[in-house]
């Protein structure tokens, strides 16, 4: 079998839901052991499904299923008394802790981030929180679209003018918190291999798409310039071509922003005469100021092709073109097949999946997808007893006490 | 006391052959900790992200995008399509821990820069590749920008007001969250080098990188042939959940009410008892099911009210609201400014304000170092320090157009 990156990183994950768990599921991946802490009613992924057959079962949710492959679940209430205790046990064994407690929650148990690393000095901990654990609102709740909002993406970029500004598609936010959550972690991991020691780490997710996005092209504008744009619709901002055009089948996305890609436009067009007008030469933020003319010119020859035949054409004279693809769509897509992205696996209850495949592709230490999402605490087991020392006996009594 | 040191990465070197924006931020995450990362550029291919967003005043076209994106880096220029730029090259990587690329696939090898080549010259090189659908498959040498992968992917088609007005982000945001994404798999190869000695290829199709995203909705196709569109601000297991219009101009708030004691809280804080016995409102899946008379309640309600006003009161209930904010609002907030997301930075055509490192570390704080370069700035220098090239000699370099 091949060598993993992370063999041998231990990781403990508490935190609901898609931010954190989607942090645990990389690590995973690549070899760290996550122990996934469930409460005893189990993640609330666990029920937001896609279930199969449309039949709900708290061992079938698909997004549940996705974001924990790779990992073991136990479950543990950390609010009793005997939880906590627990919770400090593992904390000893542990390298990583993902938290993804809602704000105040771990303060409310006294169990403050520094309190853990004093019971463990080496001990990292990756606090994910809706605006982080410093700053003016950071006990304030969140969630994906909170943050998102927040951080300026919805007003600044997303929407018609006219109407509400929209949230980026599916749980953006939540999963660039948990890429960020992952990435983090393993810088922590690093300087512990120079200082010996652990530290703290304080995600925001609404500073996420305030600095990684909006910094660099709207808020520096701002302040340097006074000026900003807003949400635009359907259309790029600033230049053109640059928009999502409806087709023959569907829509296509065109976005041509060098010189030899809007000639190579041009050409997949059919060198129509109206290309040669002076308002379509020059840069693209010149077309920019012609855009609704050009999206005009251009529709005629877009309503009569499919998605394909028009990214076809577009690829041959190396124009930047993208037919809109839906989830199906990529399923049957000859690119990912070829790849072999798709990856199939057994679950026990949810029977056959199929799951994205690797981010990543390392050549020495592969991305691999080993094991199917836990049941709900199917390591109770082998994590108290073996790893921790408990008796059946006591295991026993900690579940009928609903501590696990 | 924790040991502080913001450069962990001190003595690692990256040669970043990535042009525009997922590559900058791979490197950028090592740079702010320490690390040397240099941008190899040319006007022989020039990078237009220069030419991105306008500039400080006098800027002669460098943009304030590349003054944030590429922070804390060096440029230097070298030209690739002629030899002894490539030989010049091959010397760098061979004092390089990590190459970055994100060319389109073939350019590298063409250039006698692949993986296979660097390998020879410096056998622990770790090399990380980005393209829009990876190194092999049908689709390898298709052009595409992050705009046209949130269309492949079928990301658009999650994003918008229903099924049939789909919104693009038009800024191609799947850029920063592969750059970080690129940089975890970059420091999990490091760690596998800290302990093999061994170096690696990483091939990231950014494309298949995204669909990670997208588990749910996938899944939903697989088990039971639905496909998910759009629906805006809304949740499939919530309500209310949405953005509601307020008091002044496009003025809105977002609320996202989970449980029913965070419903019985919110018809409290907002003294409507009679929302709360409202049949139609009983619980979770009545909500979901009523939320468009729920959510016309709701705008009568917050329609007399500043945005502020209500995210203050609700979250005093607990209850997960926030401000919906556009550019200056973000730009002016205490709370960014508490956690100091910005920073102003001395730049040779004046101060520029620049995002910072959006996750706070308590014991080795990454920090910003510079601005991003101008074009080329460090060549002379960086080659004379690191390779050991005479000034005579980089002057005829630059003559010769090989340092161009």
């Amino acid at each position: 079998m091949a060598p993993k990156a992370l063999t041998g990183l231990r990781v403990l994950e508490y935190g609901p839901f898609i931010a954190v768990p989607f942090a645990g599921r990389m690590l995973a991946d690549l070899g760290a052991t996550v122990i996934k802490i469930e409460p005893p009613e189990g993640d609330r992924s666990r029920r937001y499904g896609p279930f199969p057959e449309d039949e709900p079962s708290g061992e079938a949710s698909g997004l549940f299923l996705h974001l924990n492959a790779n990992k073991q679940s136990i479950t543990l209430d950390i609010g009793t008394p005997s939880g906590g205790r627990l919770l400090y046990a593992l904390l000893t064994w542990a390298d990583l802790l993902l938290d993804g407690c809602e704000p105040g929650e771990l303060e409310g148990l006294e169990l403050t981030s520094s309190r853990l690393r004093a019971h463990n000095p080496r001990l990292i901990v990756t606090s994910v929180r809706p605006f982080g654990m410093r700053g003016r609102d950071s006990l304030y709740r969140g969630g994906d679209m909170v943050a998102w909002h927040a951080s300026g993406a919805g007003q600044g970029y997303l929407g018609d003018l006219d109407r509400e500004p929209l949230r980026g598609a599916w749980h953006f936010n939540d999963h660039f918190s948990g890429i960020c959550a992952a990435t983090a972690s393993l810088l922590a991991l690093a300087a512990r291999d120079t200082t010996g020691a652990g530290q703290h780490i304080d995600i925001a997710e609404a500073d996420l798409m305030a600095m990684l996005c909006a910094g660099p092209t709207r808020i520096g504008v701002y302040h340097s310039v006074g000026t900003f744009l807003t949400r635009q619709g359907k259309l790029h901002a600033g230049g053109a071509p640059a928009a999502l055009l409806p087709c023959k089948d569907g829509f296509v996305y065109i976005h041509a922003y060098e010189g030899r890609q809007w000639e190579g436009v041009v050409k997949a067009l059919g060198d129509p005469d109206w290309a040669k007008e002076p308002m379509f030469s020059g840069t693209f933020m010149h077309r920019g100021q012609y855009r609704d003319e050009l999206y005009a010119l251009m529709n005629d020859w877009l309503m009569s092709r499919t998605k394909k035949e028009i990214f076809d054409t577009f690829q041959e004279h190396r124009a930047p073109c993208a037919p809109l693809n839906n989830m199906a769509d990529l399923l049957l897509d000859s690119n990912f097949r070829e790849r072999d992205f798709f990856r199939a696996q057994r679950h026990p209850v949810a029977g056959d999946l199929t799951l994205p495949g690797p981010p990543y592709r390392l050549s020495a230490t592969p991305w691999a997808l080993e094991r199917p999402a836990p049941l709900l605490g199917q390591h109770n087991e082998s994590v108290y007893c073996g790893l921790l020392g408990l008796s059946k006996a006591e295991l026993a009594d900690l579940h009928r006490a609903g501590v696990i | 006391m924790p040991h502080r040191d913001e450069n962990i990465f001190g003595g690692l070197r990256i040669t970043n052959f990535g042009w525009f924006w997922v590559a900058t931020i791979m490197g950028q995450i090592f740079a702010d900790l320490g690390a040397e990362v240099v941008k190899v550029e040319s006007r022989v291919s020039f990078d237009n992200a220069r030419a991105t967003t306008i500039g400080l005043a006098g800027s002669q076209g460098e943009g304030l995008f590349t003054i944030n994106v590429q922070h804390s880096l060096k440029s230097i220029q070298l030209n690739l399509s002629a030899a002894r730029g490539v030989e010049i090259a091959k010397e760098l990587v061979r004092q390089s821990d990590v190459v970055i690329e994100n060319y389109r696939p073939g350019v590298m090898e063409r250039l006698g820069l692949s993986y296979a080549d660097l390998r020879k010259i410096r056998p622990d090189i770790i090399m990380v590749s980005a393209s829009a659908y990876g190194q092999h498959g049908p689709l390898r040498t298709a052009s595409g920008f992050g705009t046209n992968l949130a269309c492949v992917t079928g990301m658009d088609t999650l994003q918008g007001y229903d099924k049939s007005e789909p919104r693009p982000f038009n800024i191609a945001i799947l850029d920063p969250m592969n750059g970080v994404l690129g940089a975890y798999a970059a420091l999990a190869a490091l760690r596998h080098r800290e302990r093999t000695g061994r170096g690696q290829y990483i091939d990231i199709a950014q494309a298949e990188a995204a669909i990670n995203m997208f588990g749910a909705p996938l899944l939903d196709a697989v088990f039971n042939g639905r496909i998910h569109h759009a629906i805006a601000n809304r949740d499939l297991a919530q309500a209310p959940h949405n953005l509601y219009r307020c008091k002044g101009e496009d003025a809105w708030v977002g609320i996202a009410i989970a449980t029913e004691d965070e419903w019985r809280r919110f018809c409290d804080a907002t003294e409507h008892p009679s929302w709360a016995d409202d049949p139609r409102f009983a619980d979770g899946y009545l909500r979901l099911r009523n939320q468009d008379e729920l959510d016309v309640s709701i705008t009568e309600w917050t329609r007399e009210r500043d945005p502020a006003e209500i995210v203050e009161l609700l979250q005093a209930h607990g209850i997960a609201s926030g401000p919906v904010r556009n550019i200056p609002q973000v730009a002016g907030d205490p709370h960014y400014a508490d956690r100091q997301s910005w920073m102003e930075a001395h730049h040779p055509f004046g101060n520029a304000v620049l995002y910072t490192v959006p996750w706070k570390m308590s014991a080795t704080q990454p920090r910003v170092r510079r601005p991003g370069p101008l074009f080329g700035m460090d060549t002379q220098r960086y080659l004379q320090d690191v390779l050991g090239i005479p000034e005579a000699e980089t002057d005829r370099l630059v003559e010769q157009k090989v340092l161009y």
